[in-house]
């Protein structure tokens, strides 16, 4: 029995939601109705709101005092995340650029002494795979664009001119910024050729594109929420990292710890809501404090990482915590470093869809990452990742077919989420999605590949738990029924899929 | 003087006036576009070359075909193309640099691409052809966005004929007779290109069969007969009394192109006897239908003593259902009746085996394009008598053509290349008389400058558009033949 059928969720989803300013429309989001966790409570009432209190009032924690010390903290810093310095820095405002310091100091902990992985005893959960029906070559034949796109970067890696300019007028006659999503990826697509082509940057005002450095505050909020409303796409993986974190601390419930996060995302604060209020459920209580350390790197240009200049959800959230009584710290670092790791609190890194950034090729920037992330000695570390096939070759047009076959899933699937045919929020989502297909660097890898790194890096992985797995089961439920998740190996692996074709991964490990 | 040929010019052009015609001709200035100045051709160019570079790759540079290619004076005239600026259609992306018959161009090439071939997509193909629906339509002022409108028909059929599982049946009788026939008679007015090649036939027959008592014309495709008129009142005026010669044809019809097409050699028989008595002239007419696409000479009707002439008139725009092997089961068989001449007109398409469809549809939007500009020539677009043309005989010429060259390399090639198949398979060349040549020059000096005539070989004169050819016309006789 699910408790969203016995108790109207209303009240509490209207209070998860009050972080976020009134300004912004509150239509109830499934992405936050995470009914497995109240079923841990089996729908009894065993905690109330205080719905006297302003959870936005009163509250000294000050984002910019985060902010600052954290800048502070930045000098001291002797473990770091080196991303190569992007040339397109102009959306981001002057003050908060930061030189991309080249220094890389690791420290490597070795292997650490084997832990038991906790194999799941539950056989019985097997991956569905109703939505296999559709088979891919039936889907490929009509994704069209795709098949003016990708001949026209080969046309480009051939410098054929002739070609290529061929292709781009077909391109620009079928292309349609608001069409379905044919004619958008042909849009997208078309732009990023034309980038590419230009050697200045100054060419690609082709159509006027949004991103969400360049959106309004309030406009973000709306379009976050209407996102995590209409797609699983980030609900889905913020979901099960939430899960796991539940999953890990109750390995070991009588342990009175701190929680502290290391939040590597996209989730713009999207993902916490809901673990402070299950957190507040536990039977034991919250911790005695929660800390919540934002790895916010602004100089890269992954998609859907950089905010607007002006956003701050930290006062929102300490609110809402201090309205569960939780004692919630946040911290924003620009870079991954070596924080004060007490030995009373539980460290969990929770590292979703950032890592793919990196460099992997040459320098096994991933792999170094992972191993920087073990010496901090986690409890827990979550991984959500694209997982897609990787094209190993520095080849412009083999990347960039890869880039396409992310970009359409991402445009098909939000062409059936959002159901208006102009959509603000779709086109501040899309664009911001897009960015992928202007940068040079691989946006994709396979599963196994993660897999295998995480190993070498000396972490073990650990099996989804059942709550964890039929909570994200309920939760696909409220979106498009071509969604499907799709554990594997022992429930170790959580895919999730788009019309049978895989979009990203989460996964759990020790 | 002599030569016959002025009464010809007076049969073709003056009988055949009626009021849409004469309208047509006086309204011809009416419409220009010369003081546009927009140079689209290199560009077009170069897309065609990129394009025929990657498809045609098993070509040299050098070989036969590429001059055609390379030397479109005809198709890259702006003036004549008519081409106007992109009218801003479009949804905001900047195009106004950039002129529309360009951006049509590149939508045909793509719709081609996309039909055939490796990266072949039916949704792609859709796509693109509703664009092109979009931009044009058989309505609009200029020749390319005319042209494009007969293109993206044509291959608009071609993608439902291979989304319907029993292949359509031919669409040649769509049309009134009545309609085909006055079409045709504008199509006369406004250009050489039929009677180029019914005159020159006419004239090469009128030689061969001289001193002949009795002429037996053998016809592959009799079409409305408009050829043998002429040929009759020709050999009225050169022989009159008892020394008059007689003449028989036999018109070949073919059961798999359906009943109308029977009727319509039928009744074409009849306006020739009728026309035949009506001017003394000693005639008889048969009708040989084939059941197969294959011929045999048991099916005819021979007599002793007659001279037999082979007509095979293959460049009308009607033209359309006659398989290659139909023409070779035709001259084949044709051979064993030892004819003293066989004509062969047919169009100048570049086709060339193993160079894929693309690059034969590149050819035939050249050749189109070379047409569209000698029409305008002789008609101006503006003119209702040239949408109803394009209408009843353009239109299906182009959607037959793209028909054809969807077909297999061996078959696509040997469209263009008879001369070769008649010179290794037992005929031998005739040559052109200078009374040919010259009564060709005439019939063009009666149309734009812009229309050439040049010698192909010993035997065969060649019409062409600026440097395009269009159509040749050849002749031949059986190797037996002792003259």
């Amino acid at each position: 029995m699910l408790l969203e059928e016995t108790e109207p969720p209303n009240q509490t989803l209207d209070h998860v939601l009050s972080w976020l300013e009134d300004s912004v429309s509150l239509s109830p989001l499934p992405g936050f109705d995470d009914s497995y966790l109240l079923h841990e409570f089996d729908g009894s009432q065993t905690w109330e709101w205080d719905q006297t209190q302003d959870p936005e009032h009163g509250f000294i924690q000050s984002y910019s005092q985060d902010l600052s010390a954290a800048y502070v903290g930045c000098e001291a810093t002797n473990l770091e995340v080196v991303t190569e310095a992007p040339s397109i820095d102009l959306d981001l405002p002057p003050e908060i650029q930061q030189p991309n310091d080249q220094s890389r100091k690791r420290s490597h902990d070795g292997f650490l002494e084997a832990q038991q992985v906790k194999k799941s005893a539950r056989s019985k959960r097997k991956a569905i795979k109703s939505s296999e029906k559709s088979s891919k070559d039936g889907n490929k034949e009509g994704r069209w664009a795709e098949k003016l796109l990708n001949p026209c970067a080969l046309a480009i890696t051939a410098s054929n001119s002739s070609r290529v300019q061929h292709y781009l007028c077909v391109l620009s006659e079928l292309a349609s910024s608001s069409g379905d999503a044919n004619r958008r990826l042909a849009a997208f697509g078309l732009r990023a050729l034309q980038h590419h082509l230009s050697s200045s940057s100054v060419s690609s005002s082709f159509w006027p594109v949004f991103t969400f450095a360049s959106a309004e505050v309030k406009m973000f909020q709306k379009t976050l929420l209407k996102f995590y409303e209409v797609s699983p796409w980030f609900a889905l993986p913020n979901n099960m990292a939430n899960s796991a974190i539940l999953q890990i601390l109750a390995q070991d419930p009588k342990d009175k710890k701190d929680l502290h996060i290391i939040d590597i995302g996209v989730s713009h604060g999207m993902q916490w809501p809901t673990l402070l209020e299950a957190l507040s459920c536990r039977l034991e209580g919250p911790p005695p404090r929660v800390r919540i350390t934002v790895i916010s790197d602004l100089t890269a240009d992954i998609p859907f990482s950089v905010g607007p200049p002006g956003y701050n959800y930290g006062s929102q959230l300490l609110g809402f915590a201090r309205s569960l009584k939780i004692n919630l710290q946040i911290s924003v670092l620009d870079k991954l470093q070596l924080i004060d790791t007490s030995p009373h609190e539980n460290l969990i890194v929770c590292a979703q869809f950032r890592l793919h950034h990196l460099k992997h090729s040459i320098n096994d920037e991933r792999g170094e990452t992972l191993k920087a992330v073990r010496s901090l000695r986690p409890k827990g570390v979550v991984l959500c990742e694209n997982n897609g096939e990787c094209s190993s070759s520095a080849d412009f047009a083999a990347g960039f077919s890869k880039k396409l076959e992310y970009v359409w899933k991402f445009l098909d699937s939000t062409s059936s989420g959002f159901k208006e045919e102009n959509s603000e929020e779709r086109k501040l989502m899309e664009g911001e999605a897009t960015k992928v297909l202007m940068n040079a660097g691989d946006m994709n890898e396979g599963k196994e590949k993660w897999y295998e790194r995480m190993r070498e890096a000396g972490f073990f992985v650990e099996a989804f738990e059942e709550d964890a797995v039929d909570g994200a089961k309920s939760l696909l439920r409220k979106y498009d029924n071509n969604w499907e998740i799709r554990m594997e190996d022992g429930d170790t692996f959580a895919g999730l899929m788009w019309k049978g074709e895989a979009v990203s991964f989460c996964s759990l490990w020790k | 003087m002599n030569y016959p040929y002025e009464d010809f010019l007076d049969l073709f052009f003056s009988t055949h006036t009626d009021p849409l015609a004469t309208a047509a001709s006086t309204s011809s200035n009416g419409y220009s576009l010369n003081d546009l100045d927009i140079d689209w051709d290199c560009d077009f160019r170069d897309v065609i070359e990129s394009i025929m570079g990657d498809e045609g790759a098993m070509m040299e540079p050098e070989s036969e075909a590429v001059p055609m290619l390379h030397d479109q004076e005809g198709l890259c005239n702006s003036a004549s193309t008519g081409l106007s600026v992109a009218d801003g259609v479009s949804f905001g992306e900047p195009k106004t640099d950039e002129s529309k018959g360009l951006r049509l161009v590149h939508l045909l090439v793509a719709a081609a691409d996309a039909s055939t071939g490796a990266n072949k997509s039916r949704e792609l193909t859709r796509v693109i052809l509703a664009r092109l629906k979009d931009l044009v339509s058989p309505g609009d002022r200029t020749n390319m966005e005319r042209l494009a409108a007969h293109f993206t028909n044509g291959l608009s059929k071609l993608l439902e004929r291979d989304s319907v599982l029993c292949p359509q049946q031919h669409r040649d009788d769509v049309y009134d007779q009545a309609d085909v026939i006055s079409a045709f008679e504008l199509l006369q007015n406004m250009s050489p290109y039929v009677n180029f090649g019914y005159l020159t036939a006419t004239q090469a027959i009128l030689e061969a069969v001289k001193y002949e008592r009795r002429i037996h014309i053998v016809d592959y495709d009799i079409n409305e007969g408009v050829q043998w008129a002429s040929l009759m009142q020709a050999l009225v005026s050169r022989n009159t009394g008892p020394s008059a010669q007689h003449l028989r044809i036999t018109a070949l019809s073919r059961a798999t192109n359906g009943k109308k097409s029977v009727a319509a050699v039928q009744e074409t028989g009849r306006r020739l006897t009728a026309f035949a008595d009506s001017i003394g002239q000693p005639f008889s007419y048969q009708h040989c239908k084939l059941d197969t696409n294959a011929f045999s000479t048991s099916s005819l009707k021979l007599v002793r003593g007659e001279a037999v002439v082979i007509n095979c008139m293959l460049h009308l725009p009607r033209f359309s259902h006659q398989t290659p092997s139909s023409v070779i089961s035709f001259l084949s068989e044709a051979k064993t009746l030892n004819p003293k001449l066989v004509t062969l007109v047919h169009e100048e398409v570049g086709l060339m085996g193993n160079q894929g469809f693309l690059y034969r549809f590149m050819d035939l939007l050249h050749q189109f394009s070379a047409i569209f500009d000698s029409l305008e020539a002789g008609l101006s677009i503006a003119n209702p008598a040239r949408g109803f043309v394009e209408r009843v005989f353009i239109g299906p010429w182009v959607a037959n053509w793209l028909t054809r060259i969807t077909a297999n390399d061996a078959e696509v090639e040997s469209f263009a290349s008879w001369p070769q198949w008649l010179e290794t398979n037992g005929f031998k060349p005739l040559e052109v008389s200078f009374t040919n040549r010259c009564q060709a020059k005439l019939l063009l000096s009666l149309f734009n400058d812009g229309f050439r005539v040049e010698e192909l070989g010993q035997n065969g004169l060649v019409l062409g558009w600026k440097s395009r050819r269009l159509v040749s016309a050849s002749f031949w006789a059986s190797c037996q033949t002792n003259q």
